[in-house]
């Protein structure tokens, strides 16, 4: 028995130790360290909003209308959102924000104010004006209000949809 | 509903995360950390409290944390393995004036720390005047002299 074994035997006097579950206390210690700069560096990189893992953006088909939004939220905080929209020049067009998102989100705010909007069975509608080239870009700030996966969707009327999924942290 | 679950919350990952940062950093603790102590309690009022500010919602969330630090001690009481799982048990660094090295380094205790709390509680000059050196449950490191 070397010296380093010696050393963690259990003594009994004057307190009674129990090194076989303080070593294991102290490994747990270790792996939480590895743990947290983990969450650290997983952080930094925008596991929990805001970086390169959570930033994305998805464009149509069609490429009419390009989103460009955080993957992670979390909740009870505010994130924006642009959605950058193409319909006929001159002329208005709508997009149409489905109920999925709405339901784990609050508008925060919404910058240009739309023509019109309306809330429909399938989700809130936008009326937009575009302009010469029949563009039209929309800033949203989104409020996290749940908790979980949504996994919604953002269509031009008329044109094309991207996918919107979403994770929001407690 | 709210109220509880986020107090649970914060309460389970508090216990963890001190777990993880050691018995070490609670018993020596240096003005620094007693303003990093005031900015975690900071940081986790958001948390514990939401965006609700009414008087319900903090009795609420002081009555859940309070009963589940409760439950711990009935629990610790009732078995002596999850005290020592929450707790830690006491460890002995030094023997018959001979450092403990392995476990020192395991505990991240330095020689340094274990004189100074010999010359703060006893008056000790060297460790040889020292019988027995102990990290308490707390923290703290306590001495019996020669």
């Amino acid at each position: 028995m070397d010296a380093d074994e010696r050393q963690m035997q259990n003594r009994q006097y004057p307190v009674e130790e129990d090194i076989c579950l303080q070593r294991r206390i102290w490994r747990f210690e270790r792996l939480g360290w590895y743990v947290l700069v983990l969450i650290v560096v997983m952080t930094l990189c925008g596991l929990f909003s805001n970086g390169l893992l959570s930033t994305t953006t998805v464009a149509s088909q069609q490429r009419d209308l390009i989103v460009k939004y955080e993957r992670f939220h979390r909740s009870g905080a505010v994130n924006t959102m642009v959605i950058k929209s193409h319909g006929e020049p001159g002329a208005v067009h709508t997009l149409l924000i489905d109920s999925a998102q709405l339901e784990g989100f609050a508008i925060d705010s919404i910058q240009p104010q739309p023509i019109r909007s309306a809330g429909t069975r399938n989700g809130l509608k936008l009326t937009l004006p575009g302009d010469d080239h029949g563009d039209s870009i929309l800033y949203l700030a989104w409020r996290s209000d749940g908790v979980g996966l949504y996994d919604g969707k953002i269509s031009v009327e008329g044109g094309g949809e991207v996918p919107i999924i979403q994770f929001i942290y407690p | 509903m709210d109220a509880v679950l986020r107090a649970a919350a914060i309460y389970l990952v508090l216990m963890v995360l001190f777990r993880i940062s050691g018995r070490r950093s609670l018993g020596e603790m240096t003005s620094f950390d007693f303003v990093l102590l005031l900015i975690i309690g900071e940081a986790t009022q958001q948390a514990l409290l939401g965006d609700d500010f009414s008087i319900t919602n903090a009795v609420l969330v002081i009555v859940t944390l309070l009963s589940i630090d409760i439950g711990f001690s009935l629990l610790k009481r009732r078995s002596k393995r999850i005290g020592k799982l929450i707790d830690g048990g006491p460890t002995i660094i030094v023997e018959n004036g001979v450092y403990l090295k392995h476990r020192m380094h395991e505990a991240r205790v330095e020689e340094d720390d274990i004189m100074q709390a010999a010359r703060l509680g006893q008056g000790v000059e060297s460790v040889e005047q020292i019988k027995f050196a102990i990290i308490e449950r707390n923290g703290k490191i306590s001495i019996i002299t020669q």
